[in-house]
């Protein structure tokens, strides 16, 4: 009996000791494991299991020295998007949580919740991320106060996509070329060319939208506002901040006219408020519209599953460059970006404060821009999807497709390996930065409209081809991280479901003719009101100009205005 | 003779104990009946009452990362910040208007529905119908809204009709006129037989033997209806108001959200949504906590009001 219980509490002791010395392990720099959660999205495909993923973490081990144990909590990106409030509002925190919100990410830091980078990078800890920080000003965007809380998206843009965009403006070239229209260069050579279109076509309305917006925002305002130099909202014009409606001399106004014009004369498809993606095809192809303002790139391209110019329709839509504005002036290109090395300040991956191994973790993360990672997450695996040709990445001759229109890289070979956000299965932890060329090539070719005939090209590459550079560009892309008190920026986003509310309502309204634009200067006055807008325009070029002192430079010299 | 015997053995002290005693001897007489109860008794203490301590977040400038316990409080600045903003009114006034036209439309509809059923003889054919009339009720909000906006699309069913009879082509999303008909339309639509059910049931609890007498008496069809089938059901009708009445600004904030547009917002900007998107989309939990918080105790208020009401006119009620 005295046997047994002894035997028994050597397993015990045995079993107690082993659980220790596997913790002190798990928690311990100079472990051989590092464990860590992972909450974050997927995309098409959860990239768990993948060849590329598998060189991902041993790319990582190598350079860490540790194996990776790693907990995934992974939602597709749709869902993911939504639950971000839910999410915080749990308090459990994954040891790397990638944020949606900027404002989230602040708050979080400022509340201790998460760690501050700031000192990491100080002392030299972070070399990778430190070089795309060091560009395009990009510190200013993702700091607050000082303090640096977040890993955020990275872009490198390369020379023959530097200014490129997802958005397009489409015509239906066979009925311009049949009709001899001229594809319009200017917003008052769209209002012509639709009068002539409408002429043909009574029952059309040629200027159509590809989609009505989210969460009651109306797309084709924002395009319009964009060409036209304006938003309808606070937004930093390069200079300083200022609410688009009550500034930039009546331009906002401007564009709101047009649309009603545009649309009293039957000239603007009346679904451009509720039209949803699924239901633009159809319209597409039946000769609802002729013009599209905010076509994406992808539905003129069939071989990437595109909508358009598929199965039994004749015509042909292609991509044509953005017309200037209203004003004769290069338009701003709707979500363009800027050349080299940028960054999307908006989300970004956060490391727990409550994490075990946080300068281990910090190591991981900053390891995702360096050229290894950066090339594998793009271009795959070096030697069977990509070489390096004078150190720079090249997909394979034998992955490649010339022939015909068909996309330069085969997709589905990519999707198996599979790399880059082009693929739509994206590896290691969100985000790591992405290459515009390598997705640009992924993408394929669409037919586009150049230099007064039809050709082929990439989405990225001739939206930026088709740019003016960075007059082409909406300065707010480059808007800085403002240092803004927790007070300011909660008063700020209470204020922003009434402002936006009240906007979306009357935009409509104004466009539609049911209110009278006698009325403008009393619905500017009263949107000021409800958005406390005036004090939100003044704490913003505070807090800039407070950002200009302290880093002795000016913000508007960096982004060439 | 034991019971004759037994209140003269019973001491002072026994005698205060008798009823807690008796109240045992219940318990465990009902043993099974009270443990069929604590699976309910535990969801609603754990997904009624306790989040209720979420209230307290209403009046504070609410941290995630500080907690309930540790955010500073601001007292009733956000009540008054809600009810400051002239949006906010918009969607209180939408959402009671909302709420009263689906009531006024709504309520009756499963009512005469059920009536209708009961007055079918085909037994083969009524059950045809009540089950087609459940189906709508099975299908997704976002289903539903999805195939209103095809009926209501220029080239739907809707505008086909409009087309038919010379009318032009109406925008049914994009109008403010027309989301509150197509709303409680297609909320009757939706729910119309699933409805009846209880009504149904009730129809079965009145005693045959009053028809026949009526029939004696020579009542007709509608006569047996206004005589007996109606304060038959009368009970259930009243509880059923009463409930009806306590959630009328509980409006279906998710079908909105799928309905609206921008052009719309004039009638579709309802509180659900705005709750929606200040408390789910900004983020700005204190706010919205203030908002649920306030409507809640305009619910309590019409609940009580209607209780009241109905037992001084119809002396039938809840409590």
């Amino acid at each position: 009996m005295r046997s047994k219980r002894l035997l028994a509490s050597a397993a015990i002791s045995l079993l107690a000791t082993s659980a220790m010395l596997s913790t002190t392990a798990s928690a311990s720099s100079n472990s051989k494991t590092l464990s860590f959660t992972v909450y974050q999205p997927y995309f098409t495909k959860s990239p768990l299991g993948t060849a590329a993923q598998k060189v991902w973490t041993q790319d990582m081990e190598k350079y860490l020295g540790v194996k990776l144990n790693i907990t995934w909590d992974q939602l597709p990106f749709s869902t993911f998007l939504g639950k971000e409030s839910t999410y915080l509002a749990s308090g459990n925190l994954a040891d790397v949580s990638l944020l949606t919100s900027q404002q989230d990410i602040n708050t979080a830091g400022n509340e201790g919740a998460i760690v501050n980078l700031m000192p990491y990078l100080k002392k030299g800890d972070m070399p990778y991320y430190a070089k795309w920080l060091k560009q395009n000003d990009n510190l200013a965007k993702v700091e607050s106060n000082g303090h640096l809380y977040y890993f955020s998206n990275g872009l490198y843009n390369g020379p023959s996509t530097q200014f490129g965009t997802q958005e397009t403006w489409m015509v239906r070239y066979d009925i311009f070329q049949k009709y001899h229209i001229p594809i319009p260069q200017s917003l008052n050579q769209v209002y012509t060319d639709a009068l002539r279109l409408k002429k043909l076509f009574p029952k059309s309305y040629p200027v159509g939208s590809q989609w009505a917006g989210t969460g009651g925002v109306i797309n084709i305002d924002t395009v319009f506002a964009h060409m036209n130099h304006t938003e309808g909202d606070v937004y930093f014009n390069g200079l300083k901040y200022v609410f688009g409606p009550s500034a930039d001399y009546g331009r906002y106004k401007a564009t709101i006219e047009f649309l009603h014009k545009l649309y009293a004369q039957k000239l603007l498809d009346p679904n451009f408020l509720t039209i949803s993606s699924s239901q633009f095809p159809s319209l597409a192809d039946s000769g609802e519209f002729f013009m599209v303002p905010n076509g994406f790139g992808e539905d003129l391209n069939p071989s990437q599953g595109g909508s358009l110019n598929t199965g039994s329709f004749k015509g042909q839509w292609v991509a044509i460059p953005v017309p200037k504005n209203l004003y004769g002036q290069v338009s701003w290109h709707n979500a363009s970006d800027g050349p080299g090395y940028q960054m999307d300040p908006r989300w970004g991956s956060v490391i727990s404060s409550k994490a075990n191994n946080i300068p281990l973790l910090v190591k991981l993360l900053d390891y995702q821009y360096s050229p290894q990672i950066f090339n594998l997450y793009n271009y795959g695996i070096q030697g069977k999807t990509f070489q390096l040709v004078n150190g720079k990445p090249q997909f394979l001759p034998s992955i490649l497709k010339t022939k015909n229109h068909e996309p330069p890289i085969d997709k589905p070979l990519l999707q198996k390996l599979p790399v880059g956000a082009g693929s739509g299965i994206r590896i290691g932890i969100q985000w790591i930065p992405e290459n515009r060329d390598a997705e640009n090539q992924m993408f394929g070719l669409m037919p586009v409209y150049l230099h007064g005939k039809i050709t082929w090209d990439g989405m990225w590459s001739f939206t930026s081809q088709t740019s003016d550079g960075l007059k082409s560009v909406d300065p707010n892309n480059f808007a800085p991280s403002l240092p803004l008190s927790a007070q300011q920026q909660t008063q700020i986003a209470n204020d922003t479901t009434a402002l936006s509310t009240y906007m979306n309502e009357q935009l409509a309204k104004f466009i539609l003719g049911q209110e009278s634009f006698s009325q403008w200067p009393q619905f500017v006055k009263q949107a000021e009101s409800i958005g406390n807008v005036q004090q939100v325009v003044s704490w913003d070029n505070a807090a800039l100009k407070t950002l200009e002192t302290q880093n002795h430079w000016s913000y508007r010299a960096s982004v060439g205005k | 003779m034991r019971g004759e015997s037994a209140p003269q053995l019973v001491s002072s002290t026994s005698l205060r104990s008798y009823p807690q005693r008796a109240f045992l001897r219940r318990l465990i007489q009902q043993k099974w009946l009270i443990g069929m109860t604590i699976p309910a008794v535990i969801f609603v203490v754990l997904f009624s009452y306790l989040p209720m301590v979420g209230i307290l977040v209403a009046f504070q400038n609410y941290n995630v990362f500080q907690g309930v316990f540790h955010s500073p409080w601001v007292g009733f600045q956000n009540f008054q910040y809600f009810f400051s903003n002239p949006i906010a009114w918009q969607g209180f006034r939408n959402t009671l208007v909302l709420g009263l036209l689906s009531l006024l439309f709504g309520f009756p509809a499963p009512i005469i529905f059920a009536l209708l059923l009961n007055e079918l003889t085909g037994k083969r054919f009524r059950k045809f119908v009540q089950s087609v009339s459940y189906l709508p009720y099975f299908i997704s909000v976002v289903i539903m809204v999805g195939i209103l906006k095809d009926l209501a699309a220029p080239q739907g069913l809707f505008n086909g009709i409009a087309h038919w009879f010379g009318v032009q082509t109406i925008q049914f999303f994009a109008d403010p006129g027309w989301f509150r008909p197509l709303f409680v339309g297609s909320g009757i639509w939706q729910t119309l037989g699933w409805s009846s059910i209880l009504y149904l049931a009730a129809l079965t609890g009145i005693d045959p033997e009053l028809y026949a007498a009526a029939k004696i008496d020579g009542a007709g069809r509608w006569k047996q209806t206004l005589h007996i089938t109606l304060p038959g059901l009368s009970p259930t009708i009243m509880i059923l108001l009463i409930l009806s009445i306590g959630s009328i600004l509980n409006t279906d904030y998710q079908k909105v959200l799928l309905m609206q547009s921008p052009s719309n917002l004039e009638t579709s900007n309802v509180i659900g949504t705005y709750v929606y998107q200040v408390g789910i989309q900004n983020a700005q939990f204190s706010e919205a906590a203030a908002i649920g918080l306030a409507l809640s105790v305009v619910a309590f208020i019409l609940v009580i009001g209607a209780n009241w009401a109905a037992k001084k006119w119809t002396e039938q009620s809840l409590w």
